[in-house]
């Protein structure tokens, strides 16, 4: 549910109504503009002994519709208490064993929502130990939380407290069906990450990164490209990591330091080969209809929940057609799935893994997903042994 | 909704060539940036992962190759050198980390280099050794230039690698070999000095105790006349005395030297008996942290199940003081204090993360790591010797001492430490073989789901009884007398497995009489009763009539979580027997 007003007595409120129970927990999203005092929240809703989880976001999203402030509120069923895996500014916790049984091949017995300070500078390697550590046993579907004013700030939230460089893990007991797409296409490239700095980087094709980038991007948009006005023009232009098989893994330049350096959401590893993109609003809206096309449900599941967590630099790049892309994504989601509302965030970073593979830290990309249930197998017939 | 008129952009066959010299060339800088063993497989199987969209990779190289141990030694390789599983991502998917040397993976790889196939086609399934693997996908063998194999999965593949691919890889796969071959080297060349130093330490060890232990016989002389000397002086010359008081202080500060020496050189006296490291480590917490002060930051994290280890646990707690204390003054303008425990499985692959002197198999690593000063690799080296210290202040024995306390325990300590980045200290105990049952889903843990009613008078009792019990899963309910008890019951409606219950509550009845109401209305439920009074025999009728356990106070916790697991595994099957009769 979507509460406008998101106050404490509002959001409390609105919790209690739901009436979480055992084996239940509450995923609260907040928006960023109005939000309420998080450590006073999660005192509030720590009294009342359920487990919840849940961080501060740019914008929501309720029935394909954009909000900057207010508060969504989902329950869901929990395989596990919400957990909190910090240290993601130097080398992350472990995170904690799953023990949880095995799914069948091509479903997901069920789904991590993890949820990052997209700030972070180690979220690449956090990622990699939870995937070596829970690998395809779930699902993923997740997001960079934080605000767009780029302050890093406690964003996250559980029954726990409220963290920053931390990411917090909320294991659902529903499958998903997770569609990952990004639509901007390679403009030029590939070109060299020379030297970098976890997300900085410093040298492309051995010389100054700014330069190499300015060069590319100029020849395309025929203006200027400043470092006092750099997103302005960058925003358009992102990087692409080679995936083979996907489309390139999105980087997002957000800024230029005084020594030519361009800081990105994300870590570029070193000596990679980026790709210089370009995007269209019509390009990004087909793939984000792709991403929830990819979303099938099995036989006879039941959805729980429609999804989405769509990257804040596509809204600052398509402007109003953002109500294009998130229609089309309920279109479809509406389709299988009728009667339940688009839901998610509009976030600094979204998180998935492609099917089996790799679990990565996206930028410029939306993560569609339909949590479902699947109906219990009916017991053996009397006098039958298993 | 999909723009289908827009066909996206052309192929462009010159740009995928680029694309392909890119991604190799970011392979090739990826190999051997690190001396380590694991830390250079990481850097380069996760670049091979992340751009080939790969499921799981790993390496395994020929066991005679590793470092030369005792136990490779005592191992002899009748068909030929074995493959050991030195790195795999993701962990999730191990299971086999040793392969014989007839293993078919050898085979097919033969003299090509190269090897592929994908599910359905022959030699598919000879080659899953892990865990998880559905039959989709594609398998990758590449050579190590003779050292072992790299070996790749993609769950997205519909048909093998192909040979231009596998063609592509093999020069990046080829230096990575080389760089692996140092990494040997390197490994080797450490270990050597580890076993170098740990002889050295040895002989220093058998030194120290032999002469602690003849001069703790001297001073126990030296302190007998003393008091004789005491006693006759008391009463007529009080000076005398005093001096006399004097020399028995300075014997009892030699007594706690030669303590730390005889516990350096493994000669202090244990009693070893199983306990719950896990359960020590939440007793001395609240300690810890009042030691630290407000300007450290102290976590302790516990295992992910019991953790239960044959051991002195005044010494254990003897050498964990050792090593906070040190991590502490480490820091003297504050930081953060992290104790860890967790089960670690000793392949014997023995790369340098594994210690030398012990052999393969199921340990706990207890590891102590703080943010401080650091220390420089002279000072590591010489960490463990006698009279040894960075500090202005102590004997420079308290680590020799914890060091031969673990080594009493036929345990190993290992130490990571530079200076300003802090230090890190690992003990690894020996696990108790009963203690580290396979890693099971938590559904079937013994005691997950599984409920018991624990009736307990004393708070302090009833507290620890669901402390140790609760940690391990089980469902807890507790009451304080019998008509709470009761009601608990009633309350959960046929859940509860098991009644641990006090035989005297004071206020409203005894254990047995509820245990028989109980029981009547479920003949299957577990009991355990408790008592601390020595007059329990006199009960002994009712308690065996009815096939009830017993407790006899004090218990050590480790009895109790064994008389509980005891109890729930008799009464289950017969549940089991029950419901498939009813159905």
């Amino acid at each position: 549910m979507y509460l406008p007003e998101a106050s404490l007595d509002a959001i409390e409120q609105a919790v209690t109504d739901q009436q979480p129970g055992a084996g239940e927990m509450m995923m609260i999203l907040l928006g960023d503009a109005n939000r309420p005092d998080l450590g006073a929240l999660v005192e509030r809703l720590r009294c009342r002994g359920i487990w919840f989880f849940g961080g501060f976001f740019p914008g929501l999203i309720h029935d394909a519709v954009v909000y900057e402030s207010g508060a969504l509120i989902l329950k869901l069923p929990a395989r596990m208490k919400p957990v909190v895996v910090r240290g993601l500014d130097r080398q992350p916790e472990a995170p904690p064993d799953l023990a949880i049984a095995s799914a069948g091949q091509g479903e997901s017995a069920a789904t991590a929502i993890v949820l990052v300070d997209g700030f972070a500078a180690n979220i690449a390697l956090f990622l990699a130990e939870l995937y070596d550590r829970w690998g395809g046993e779930v699902h993923y579907l997740g997001a960079g939380a934080g605000s767009l004013s780029l302050k890093q700030q406690p964003c996250v939230f559980t029954q726990d407290g409220v963290f920053q460089d931390a990411a917090v893990v909320a294991v659902v007991a529903a499958g998903s069906a997770i569609g990952v797409r990004h639509g901007w296409r390679r403009l030029a490239g590939p070109v060299v990450a020379t030297q970098t700095r976890r997300n900085v980087i410093a040298g492309l094709n051995w010389r100054n990164a700014f330069a190499v980038y300015r060069e590319t991007v100029e020849a395309d948009a025929h203006r200027p490209l400043e470092p006092q006005t750099f997103y302005d023009v960058a925003k358009e232009y992102p990087f692409g990591l080679l995936k083979e098989g996907q489309e390139d893994v999105v980087r997002d330049p957000i800024a230029v330091n005084a020594a030519g350096e361009l800081i990105c959401v994300g870590e570029i590893p070193e000596h990679a080969a980026l790709n210089v993109l370009k995007g269209r609003p019509e390009w990004l809206i087909a793939a984000a209809d792709q991403a929830s096309l990819a979303c099938r449900l099995p036989a006879g599941a039941q959805p729980l929940h429609s999804l989405v967590m769509d990257c804040i630099s596509r809204r600052l790049f398509m402007g109003a057609r953002i109500a294009d892309e998130l229609g089309a994504i309920q279109r479809r989601f509406q389709a299988v799935a009728p009667g339940l509302p688009l839901e998610g965030a509009l976030t600094l970073g979204e998180i998935a893994s492609y099917g089996e593979g790799y679990l990565e830290f996206f930028n410029k990309t939306v993560v569609t997903g339909l949590l479902y249930q699947l109906p219990r197998p009916s017991a053996a017939p009397a006098g039958v042994r298993a | 909704m999909t723009d289908d008129t827009d066909p996206g952009p052309p192929p462009d066959p010159v740009g995928a060539i680029v694309a392909e010299i890119a991604l190799l060339y970011e392979l090739a800088m990826a190999v051997g940036r690190s001396l380590d063993l694991r830390s250079n497989c990481e850097q380069f199987i996760r670049v091979l992962m992340a751009r080939k969209n790969l499921s799981y990779a790993a390496v395994w190289l020929r066991r005679d190759l590793m470092v030369d141990t005792p136990l490779n030694r005592a191992v002899p390789e009748a068909a030929g050198p074995s493959l050991a599983l030195v790195y795999a991502h993701p962990q999730y998917r191990v299971e086999q980390t040793v392969l014989p040397a007839n293993h078919p993976m050898l085979a097919l790889l033969g003299d090509q280099g190269a090897y592929s196939v994908a599910a359905g086609q022959p030699g598919f399934a000879e080659l899953v050794t892990e865990r998880r693997i559905a039959p989709q996908g594609a398998f990758a063998l590449l050579s190590l230039n003779g050292l072992g194999v790299l070996k790749f999965y993609s769950m997205a593949r519909v048909a093998p690698f192909s040979e231009v691919e596998l063609n592509q890889l093999r020069p990046v796969v080829g230096q990575f070999a080389r760089s692996l071959a140092s990494s040997l080297h390197h490994q080797r060349a450490l270990r050597e000095e580890q076993v170098r130093d740990a002889r050295k330490l040895e002989a220093v060890a058998i030194l120290a105790g032999g002469v602690a232990h003849d001069f703790n016989n001297i001073l126990q002389a030296i302190r007998g006349y003393t008091e004789l000397l005491q006693e006759r002086f008391q009463v007529v010359d009080a000076v005398a005395a005093a001096d006399l008081q004097t020399i028995i202080g300075q014997v009892n500060q030699a007594t706690t030297l030669t303590r730390q020496l005889l516990a350096f050189g493994r000669r202090s006296m244990l009693t070893r008996q199983p306990i719950d490291l896990d359960l020590l480590l939440a007793g001395l917490a609240p300690k810890w942290t009042a030691l630290a002060g407000p300007a450290i930051a102290v976590h302790v994290r516990p295992s992910s199940r019991p953790a239960m280890v044959r051991a002195d646990a005044e010494s254990i707690q003897q050498m964990l003081l050792c090593l906070v204390e040190n991590a502490i003054e480490a820091m003297p303008a504050g930081g953060c204090l992290d104790v860890g425990l967790e089960p670690v499985s000793l392949a014997g692959t023995r790369n340098t993360e594994e210690p030398a002197e012990v052999p393969a198999g199921d340990y706990f690593r207890l590891s102590v790591t703080d943010t401080g000063c650091g220390m420089t690799a002279d000072a590591r080296k010489h960490l463990f010797e006698p009279f040894f210290t960075t500090k202005f202040v102590g004997a420079g024995l308290g680590l020799p001492a914890a060091y031969g306390i673990v080594k009493q325990h036929d345990g190993a300590m290992q130490v990571d430490s530079e200076p300003d980045r802090g230090t890190t200290v690992r003990v690894f105990l020996p696990a108790l073989a009963a203690a580290l049952a396979p890693e099971t889903p938590a559904d079937a843990r013994a005691g997950s789901g599984t409920c018991i009613l624990v009736v307990e008078d004393e708070k302090h009792i009833l507290e620890i009884v669901k402390l140790v019990l609760g940690q391990r899963q089980y469902r807890i309910l507790v009451a304080h007398d019998v008509q709470q008890a009761r009601a608990l019951y009633d309350q959960a409606g046929g859940t509860v497995d098991l009644l641990i219950s006090d035989m005297v509550l004071t206020k409203d009845g005894d254990g047995i009489s509820l245990a028989n109401q109980l029981r009547q209305r479920q003949p299957r439920l577990g009991v355990v009763l408790m008592s601390a009074y020595t007059d329990y025999q006199t009960r002994w009728p009712a308690i065996i009539e009815h096939g009830y356990r017993f407790l006899a106070k004090p218990f050590t916790l480790a009895h109790l979580v064994a008389t509980v697991e005891e109890e729930l595994v008799r009464s289950k099957p017969i549940k089991a027997e029950i419901g498939e009769a009813e159905s």
